[in-house]
């Protein structure tokens, strides 16, 4: 008997000291263990996140002037690049006309031979005296002519533009009742008043008729007179391309703003209406286009928005909404050149989604602020678990689970507002298993 | 036949006596089975019976269930710390007392010196003097020395218990003189004579003395609500099962099986010793 009692002794301590070397590790095992939060007072906040990207409402393509069908230029270097900053009168690119000596010397050879052939006709013509009856003569034929020329142009430019309209023309190219078009209007008194500019020119010259001239000195006037057209023509052209030279030597910005597109490079030919950049129109700033998604909140112009790209956050306001192509709608934030910098600049926003907008609305009263993923339940029936100490009659301490139920006045993102009172309560917002009301808890990272 | 008629009733009211004292060790064995929720449901009409009307007692559960022991084991610590202290306080005790009190009876018993009887009944005198007579001196030299509301507050003054002195006393008196004397003549000074001649010879006592002061050890009340009021995690186990209100956790029956089970060992190891103990120191 005193042996079976000793071993039930040392059998007695082994056990229990083995119960407490491992019912802790098992107590912790088998304990549902959670992250307690507690309920906070404040004003509920909203929230909308959009993500968008830069966009640039108004462009305009930035040409060179003065080229003409039959010029073209080659790219000698291109000083920005998509997202640059210029200011008015900063040299964009260099460009070089094309053939321009060799085009500058036929026109220089051309203007040279026309004018020989000019001097020896006068020279040949030296000795005819014209009367002033002649010149007179011959100046009213020419404002004839050029007078008949007016108003046959203008009678085409009335007759297209009326078939533009769908309209047709009566006798002597009038326009029938009731045309209100200010271009047909416009044309039709311009063509009125050509007619009696002819009309005045022809009597003129009827009057100048019965002098007559000789067909040699008409024949001198009017190679004379071709000749000087010829000449002052080519005076024009080589004045045009030696400004179109210039020009494109220096092509400079018109106005301060963005460059939003600079495709050509060194190499690249420019013919007339190609751009060389595309860049801000005057006047006009970027914005960042957010995609407000099934938002339902109605977000009005001016509505206070942050934005936030490449870790950094800036204050604007919404500046004007609308609706895309595919029919969804749009909100446009405001983009101030600090505004562009502190988000990273044109490059690091241009991506797609890469700028994210948030818009938040405070309540104006107060209420119990909890965390939105302590709600459980569904809608109409939410209920949160609590974490209630209790202590057993060996005063032992432990937290129970009491379900609590409450009344969600709204949810946003992480954080929801409800009714009731809940401040000093540990609310249970995560857990490692399914809980049951009354079951023990363990909060995380206290066992 | 006559002999066995003539006993019979003797031995029935004795047997109904001993089913009278050993019920509310069954009770507590049976109940240790129900489960924790079962014994919940039933302490709670504890006290809605109708008064001058027996109690129900149930000694059948609906499911036998080991529950309470692994909740006790495993899942619950609180019995088991508390078990803990109560363990530790009485093998301190004891141990203190091994180390003293032998001593103590082998100067009494075996020397001769002015004032061993006045000591001896000072003994006696402090053996029949009741805890309380003696709780506040000891809370104030407790208090004096900084021991109070330590483990030093309750194993100390239990080192020297009066009684196991007394007993120890009492047997060494009997150790035949001749003995000691053969031991000095064979130059065996007074420590040799007490290590290997009389504290053999008090196997037995000794062996009821530990037996008897873990019982009371064991079963301390008073003292750790005295001396541990601001420490209540260092109480023993039987000052938890003394306040236990309505509120039970379940796993108290349990638990008191589980206390039960170290002070059966313990007599059981000892239970020669005990009687042997007490034949020759004449208390009868």
């Amino acid at each position: 008997m005193r042996k079976f009692a000793l071993k039930g002794l040392i059998a007695l301590a082994v056990i229990v000291l083995i119960c407490i070397f491992f019912s802790g590790t098992l107590h912790t095992i088998t304990t549902a263990k959670v992250q307690l939060a507690g309920a906070k007072s404040g004003r509920f906040e909203t929230k909308i996140t959009m993500t968008g990207s830069l966009y640039w409402p108004k462009t305009a393509e930035l040409l060179v002037e003065g080229m003409g069908s039959d010029d073209t230029l080659t790219v000698s270097s291109m000083n920005v690049s998509a997202g640059s900053f210029v200011r008015a009168g900063d040299v964009i690119a260099i460009c070089d006309v094309n053939e321009f000596d060799s085009r500058l010397s036929s026109l220089r050879e051309n203007y040279a031979a026309k004018e020989k052939e000019y001097l020896e006709q006068e020279r040949k013509n030296s000795t005819q005296l014209l009367s002033d009856r002649e010149k007179e003569w011959f100046n009213t034929y020419q404002q004839l002519q050029d007078a008949v020329q007016n108003v046959q142009t203008l009678r085409q430019d009335l007759h297209l533009e009326a078939w533009k309209h769908g309209i047709t023309l009566g006798d002597d190219d009038l326009l029938p009742e009731g045309a209100e078009q200010e271009e047909l209007l416009s044309l039709s008194e311009k063509l009125a008043q050509a007619r009696k500019d002819e009309a005045a020119v022809r009597h003129s010259y009827s009057q100048l008729m019965r002098f007559g001239i000789s067909d040699d000195t008409l024949a001198y006037l009017e190679k004379k007179a071709q000749l000087e057209k010829e000449m002052k023509q080519l005076n024009e052209d080589m004045m045009a391309l030696r400004m179109l030279q210039l020009r494109a030597s220096s092509v400079t910005a018109p106005w301060d703003g963005y460059i939003t597109a600079a495709d050509l490079k060194p190499g690249d030919q420019v013919s007339r209406g190609t751009a060389l950049v595309t860049m801000t129109a005057q006047d006009t700033a970027p914005v960042i286009r957010l995609n407000p998604g099934d938002n339902k909140r109605v977000v009005t112009v001016g509505t206070p928005v942050s934005l936030s790209a490449e870790g950094q956050n800036v204050d604007t306001v919404i500046s004007g909404q609308g609706v895309q192509a595919s029919g969804s709608l749009y909100l446009e934030a405001e983009l101030k050149r600090e505004h562009l910098t502190a988000l990273g600049g044109v490059s690091a926003i241009s991506e797609s989604n890469s700028v994210t907008g948030t818009i938040s609305w405070r309540s104006e009263n107060p209420s119990t602020l909890v965390p939105s993923s302590a709600l459980r339940g569904t809608e109409g029936d939410y209920y949160v678990y609590i974490a209630q100490k209790t202590m057993n009659s060996l005063g032992a301490e432990k937290l129970t689970v009491v379900k609590k139920s409450v009344t969600v006045l709204g949810i946003s993102g992480n954080t929801a507002s409800v009714q009731e009172e809940l401040r000093g309560d540990s609310i249970i917002y995560m857990e490692d298993r399914t809980l049951t009301e009354g079951c023990e808890v363990i909060p995380y990272g206290n066992p | 036949m006559k002999k066995q008629s003539r006993h019979f009733g003797s031995r029935f009211l004795l047997l109904l006596l001993a089913v009278l004292m050993m019920l509310p060790i069954a009770v507590t064995l049976v109940y240790s089975f129900f489960s924790p929720e079962e014994i919940r449901t039933y302490m709670a009409t504890r006290n809605s019976y109708t008064p001058g009307s027996l109690m129900e007692i149930r000694l059948v559960p609906e499911q036998v269930s080991l529950m309470q022991y692994y909740r006790l084991l495993i899942t619950d610590q609180t019995i088991l710390r508390f078990f803990i202290n109560s363990a530790l306080y009485a093998i301190a005790i004891i141990a203190g007392q091994l180390l003293i009190l032998p001593m103590l009876s082998y100067g009494l018993s075996c020397f001769r010196f002015r004032g061993r009887d006045l000591i001896a009944f000072g003994i006696v005198l402090l053996m029949v003097l009741p805890f309380q007579v003696t709780m506040v001196p000891n809370v104030l030299t407790l208090r004096a020395l900084n021991l109070l509301n330590t483990p030093w507050a309750v194993i100390l003054p239990m080192l020297v218990l009066p009684f196991s002195a007394f007993l120890l006393r009492q047997y060494m008196l009997n150790i035949p003189r001749e003995l000691l004397e053969a031991g000095q003549i064979d130059s065996a000074g007074v420590f040799r004579c007490f290590l290997q001649i009389v504290l053999p010879m008090s196997k037995p006592v000794i062996g009821t003395m530990i037996a008897l002061s873990f019982a009371e050890c064991w079963n301390l009340v008073e003292q750790p609500l005295t001396y541990l009021t601001l420490r209540t995690d260092l109480h023993p186990l039987s000052v938890v099962f003394s306040q236990l209100t309505e509120n039970v956790t379940g796993i108290e029956f349990a638990g008191a099986s589980l206390f039960i089970l170290p002070a059966l060992f313990v007599y059981l190891i000892y239970q020669d010793d005990i009687m042997e103990g007490i034949q020759v120191t004449d208390i009868k």
